[in-house]
């Protein structure tokens, strides 16, 4: 994530004020305008009136230039903005479509350049309302498809519109949307006369989709990890690769991709998970993760009885949901709308399941916030707290040992006085163990163990 | 120069109905040759708003509708009209089928086989009259995140979800009571209930909080019809038991703006009774989605590709199923008097906003629980259309609230016209990325042609290019189209002129709307007229109220002038001074 300029935004509404009072100011100046008194203005020459309208139009440039901040993506974009910027050439005449054109600055975005955003207001960039020290932290940036690169294929639109939301918001259901999309671009794509696939495909068409995603929302660990195997794939063509060969195989590669590492993975993790619930114990569980559920579900279709404690995220009460489902599935529910009483509730546990979004390479895991305190109180009280996690969400390189080095802001919950963070760290001493695709039965791999679980796989791509 | 779209395209193509214009009795007498979509809205072509629309969310599909008689018109206006050629490209198709005449209904014109033909996607249907602020973009988040379903978009064939999940569809409704009420203009009758609550707060700035679920919808003229014949507005029991929150809006219209799936295509093809896309698609789909049986009846199982016998059949219990064919509707309960009093109040006039009549079943919680599973599996096999109800904007506060309205009554025309140009232009603004997208470069087009002592006001007139203004007029909160001429010591007041308008001396207009190259002779005094085209108002005309038209107006208009000569002697002494007034106290704020 670039570092941005906080100052800069923040100081925004002043360089706009001051443009407004030139505004005015030209126009005060030019009474032709006004049809009021036109008599001055015709004794000018047309020589001098040109001159003169150049130079409103380098003022308004240079102020439009002010007012509309270069956004921290700018540096990426600006490389490729020098082909699109031809947009200011002309202006003045009285057609829609050139003062559109005439009014493009130089340095936005290529893909919004030429374009009159859908609303007229400029928003202001809530980020700016952070603190500099806060700004490595990645927050949803929620562009609209009008602000999307040309290139962006439909169906990554909608998708990253329903991450941008949070109607998507799960790494493994982001993921797995993400490989969807991706699969609909493949099956659009032709390769341009004189290229091939293998060098034209990634840079081409493959990032800007990457690019539009990240700025619906921050990419998810495992979307990292899958669009890295993905383009290692891509690379490993022979440069006269036929193309149909070529999309076939990617095709075939991501169907089995989702195929190994969601769905069996899925399957395999709620199968062992759920031989750890006991017989007449109390599970406890904090929000709701896709797999906590499945495994729960399926230890109550083993034919096992036992209860469930749901403890809720205040800010996203999808314990809730979770618990409507697990009592119309006929288990019993403990349901507790915050952290307040998890002691207590833990005293009852017999052992604690937690989803995770991500696990680092020190063991730690990254999962919503509170799961930590979660984690914590159940350690203190000597529960077995167990994290559940497919290995795509596992991050090799990075090791995190607090909450604020890789986080996200909740873009719902961020002022002047505070922010809200999605995620947080929990430490992989607080963690009996983890349960992922590669380990059978109950002998599950302690957390610290992770990079020897990858090394397992050998899979040469990851190291 | 006009230039091509750089945004994403997002897969949607739209089809722009140009309509007849029935509603604009003095504008549109002759719709093949001066079609409503070409009337001026604030100097713009109608049909350059739903144009503009679709370009700024990067709809570059763009297919336009007319009957073949009209296609020779809007051909040559897309071809020649400034504003029309200086929209970016692609181009939009013109299709004019064969059997689409001007009295066509909108469904009829999706069943018509040209039609069928084009559209391929899923896609969205616009009226040539809309005046829609709001971007589409946003329209087009919400149909992706609420309404359209992963399953389609994706092509997701896995065996995960069956029956499949397809997607659903988005209207807009917007409130007519606003600030400036206008007499006369068109509502529809609405009612929706919540969606599913999440758990996922809306984001800032979308249109999340105001979208529902649509399950009854239907314009208020077959409203009373039905309330007429049936003493009381007849609702099912299905209804309420599935939805104990339903919401009736009386004094909304439907903004005529839907995204649909492909599926829709076949639904309308497949139900040669449908006749209107408003009325009859939308009213049948919504009620299918909670009477039972009804779906199978529309052929909608068959459609949406789900195996009938796998639909909600197993669980009658709840209400009986009535065995009625779409178009019967006598098989209803009237329910619960609250309702019924709410409705047949909001057939009168003195209904003040929407009615909100929350039912409560009051069943027992183990019956309330078959119910709401009874409701996942309706919503699951019917995919919903959604209503985004559009928030009325407060009094002074256009800025705030987009403006969505549909302009198709001469009224509409004038308020929506003033309103557009109370907007400040790029000029005025700086930039053109902070300006309202229907603002234009600048009020007075062509400043060299406003000869010096005359009052414009700028703030809320807009002044088309190539216009002559003569000494000592005033023209004050006016839209005045291109070419026009306005002669010495004319008073124009909340008044819309279109192209090539002549406005003779001393005239002295309030509240008129004047047609193309329409002539007014001197001294006249007209106040709430309406002028058809190429039509000459006599010298010295003084009326009120009145539509000028070629066959009657005329000789009306002759009458008048013979009676009161001498008056309008007098006025137009009268108006010179009060001119020479207004120019000094203009002259002394400078």
């Amino acid at each position: 994530m670039a570092v941005e300029n906080t100052g800069a935004p923040a100081g925004a509404p002043a360089p706009q004020e001051k443009g407004k009072q030139q505004a005015k100011s030209t126009v005060a100046n030019t009474p032709a305008t006004t049809g009021g008194d036109a008599a001055g203005e015709q004794k000018l020459t047309p020589a001098q009136l040109k001159a003169k309208a150049k130079a409103e139009k380098a003022a308004r440039r240079a102020k439009a230039k002010e007012v509309k901040e270069v956004p921290p993506a700018a540096a990426v974009a600006d490389a490729k903005g020098g082909k699109s910027g031809k947009g200011g050439k002309q202006e003045g005449s009285q057609s829609a479509g050139s003062q559109q054109q005439g009014k493009s600055v130089p340095g936005r975005r290529p893909s919004v350049n030429g374009r009159r955003p859908s609303v007229a207001i400029i928003k202001e960039d809530p980020r700016s309302s952070i603190p500099e020290c806060f700004s490595h932290v990645a927050m949803a940036k929620r562009i609209q498809t009008s602000q999307a690169h040309k290139d962006v294929h439909p169906a990554v639109l909608a998708v990253g519109q329903q991450m941008a939301t949070f109607a998507l918001k799960d790494s493994i259901a982001r993921l797995e949307a993400t490989l969807l999309a991706f699969k609909k671009v493949i099956e659009s794509y032709e390769t341009p006369k004189g290229n091939s696939l293998s060098r034209h495909f990634v840079p081409h068409v493959l990032n800007p989709q990457i690019e539009y995603l990240t700025e619906c929302r921050p990419m998810s660990f495992s979307m990292g990890n899958a669009i890295r195997f993905l383009k290692s794939q891509v690379n490993k063509f022979d440069i006269d690769t036929p193309e149909d060969e070529a999309k076939e195989s990617l095709l075939e590669f991501i169907d089995i991709f989702i195929n190994e590492r969601i769905t069996l993975a899925e399957v395999v993790i709620s199968k062992n998970a759920a031989e750890l619930i006991d017989e007449d114990g109390v599970v406890l569980t904090y929000g709701r993760h896709r797999l906590v559920e499945k495994t729960i579900l399926r230890a109550k279709a083993n034919g096992k009885s036992f209860a469930v404690s749901v403890i809720d995220d205040p800010y996203d009460q999808g314990g809730k949901e979770l618990a409507k489902t697990l009592q119309q599935a006929g288990i019993r529910v403990f349901y507790s709308p915050n952290l307040g009483g998890v002691r207590a509730h833990l005293e009852r546990a017999s052992n604690v399941l937690l989803g995770t979004e991500a696990i680092f390479a020190n063991g730690s895991l990254h999962a919503p916030a509170g799961t930590a305190d979660v984690a914590m109180a159940a350690s203190a009280a000597n529960v077995k707290v167990v994290a559940l996690c497919e290995t795509i969400n596992f991050d090799r390189e990075r090791v995190s040992v607090d909450s604020l080095t890789y986080n996200e802001i909740d873009p719902e919950r961020c002022s002047a006085e505070s922010f809200r963070l999605m995620f947080d760290n929990t430490h992989s001493k607080y963690i009996a163990g983890v349960i992922t695709e590669f380990e059978s039965g109950t002998d599950f791999a302690p957390a610290q163990a992770i990079l020897t679980l990858l090394r397992k796989r050998e899979d040469p791509t990851i190291a | 120069m006009p230039h091509a779209v750089t945004i994403a395209t997002p897969g949607l193509q739209a089809l722009i109905l140009c309509g007849p214009g029935s509603s604009f009795p003095t504008f549109t007498a002759n719709p093949d040759e001066n079609p409503k979509a070409l009337l001026p809205i604030a100097n713009r072509p109608m049909v350059w708003y739903p144009l503009d629309f679709c370009y700024r969310a990067g709809i570059t599909n763009i297919t336009l509708i007319c009957p073949p008689t009209a296609q020779q018109a809007i051909q040559t206006a897309l071809n020649t009209n400034p504003f029309l050629t200086s929209l970016p490209y692609p181009r939009p198709d013109l299709l004019a089928p064969k059997d689409l005449d001007q009295n066509t209904g909108t469904a009829e014109i999706l069943r018509l086989p040209e039609v069928q033909e084009t559209v391929t996607s899923d896609f969205l249907v616009l009226p040539c009259d809309l005046v829609c602020e709001l971007g589409a973009d946003k329209l087009l988040q919400a149909w992706m995140v609420k309404s359209a379903s992963l399953t389609d978009l994706l092509d997701d064939k896995r065996s995960e979800n069956v029956p499949p999940k397809r997607s659903g569809g988005l209207g807009v409704w917007y409130q007519t009571k606003t600030a400036t009420p206008i007499k006369g203009e068109e509502t529809d009758f609405l009612a929706t209930v919540p969606l599913p609550s999440s758990s996922v707060s809306p984001p800032r700035g979308s249109l999340f909080p105001n979208i529902s679920k649509v399950v009854y919808s239907t314009p208020t003229d077959s409203l009373k019809d039905l309330l007429e014949e049936e003493k009381g507005f007849p609702i099912r029991h299905a209804l309420l038991n599935q939805h104990p929150r339903v919401r009736m809006l009386t004094t909304h219209r439907d903004a005529h703006i839907y995204i649909f799936p492909h599926w829709i295509m076949d639904f309308v093809r497949e139900n040669d009774r449908l006749e209107t896309i408003g009325e009859d698609v939308l009213g049948w789909w919504a009620k299918a989605g909670w009477q039972k049986g009804l779906s199978k009846k529309l052929g909608l199982d068959a459609i949406l590709g789900q195996s009938s016998t796998a639909v909600s059949n197993t669980d009658g219990k709840t209400s009986p199923v009535g065995s009625h064919s779409p178009k019967d509707s006598t098989a209803k309960h009237p329910t619960g008097s609250q309702i019924h009093d709410a409705v047949s109040a909001s057939g009168t006039t003195n209904l003040e906003g929407p009615v909100r009549p929350v039912i409560r079943t009051g069943d027992k919680p183990g019956h309330e629980e078959t119910e709401s599973t009874n409701e996942k599996q309706n919503d699951s096999t019917i995919p919903p259309m959604l209503a985004y109800i559009h928030p009325s904007s407060s009094t002074d506060s256009t800025t705030s609230t987009p403006l969505i309205r549909r302009v198709d009554t001469a009224q509409l025309l004038l308020q929506i016209s003033l309103q557009l140009a109370k907007l400040p232009s790029i000029e005025e603004v700086g930039s053109a990325e902070a300006a309202s997208p229907f603002a234009h470069t600048r009020k007075v087009a062509y400043p060299e042609g406003v000869k010096p002592r005359t009052t414009i006001t700028k703030q809320d007139s807009l002044v088309a290019d190539n216009v002559t203004v003569q000494e000592k007029t005033s023209i004050k909160e006016c839209v005045i189209g291109a070419n026009c001429q306005i002669g010495e010591g004319a008073k124009l007041s909340q008044c819309l002129l279109m192209d090539g308008v002549v406005v003779g001396k001393n005239c002295k207009l309030t509240k008129c709307i004047l047609g193309k190259r329409s002539e007014v002779g001197e001294g006249c005094t007209l106040m709430e007229c309406e002028v058809q085209e190429n039509l000459l108002v006599e010298a010295k005309t003084e009326t009120k109220n009145e539509k000028f038209m070629s066959s009657s107006g005329l000789e009306a208009t002759e009458e008048d002038l013979a009676e009161e000569d001498d008056d309008e002697e007098n006025d137009g002494n009268g108006n010179d001074d009060d001119d020479e007034d207004e120019e000094d106290d203009e002259s002394a704020e400078e």
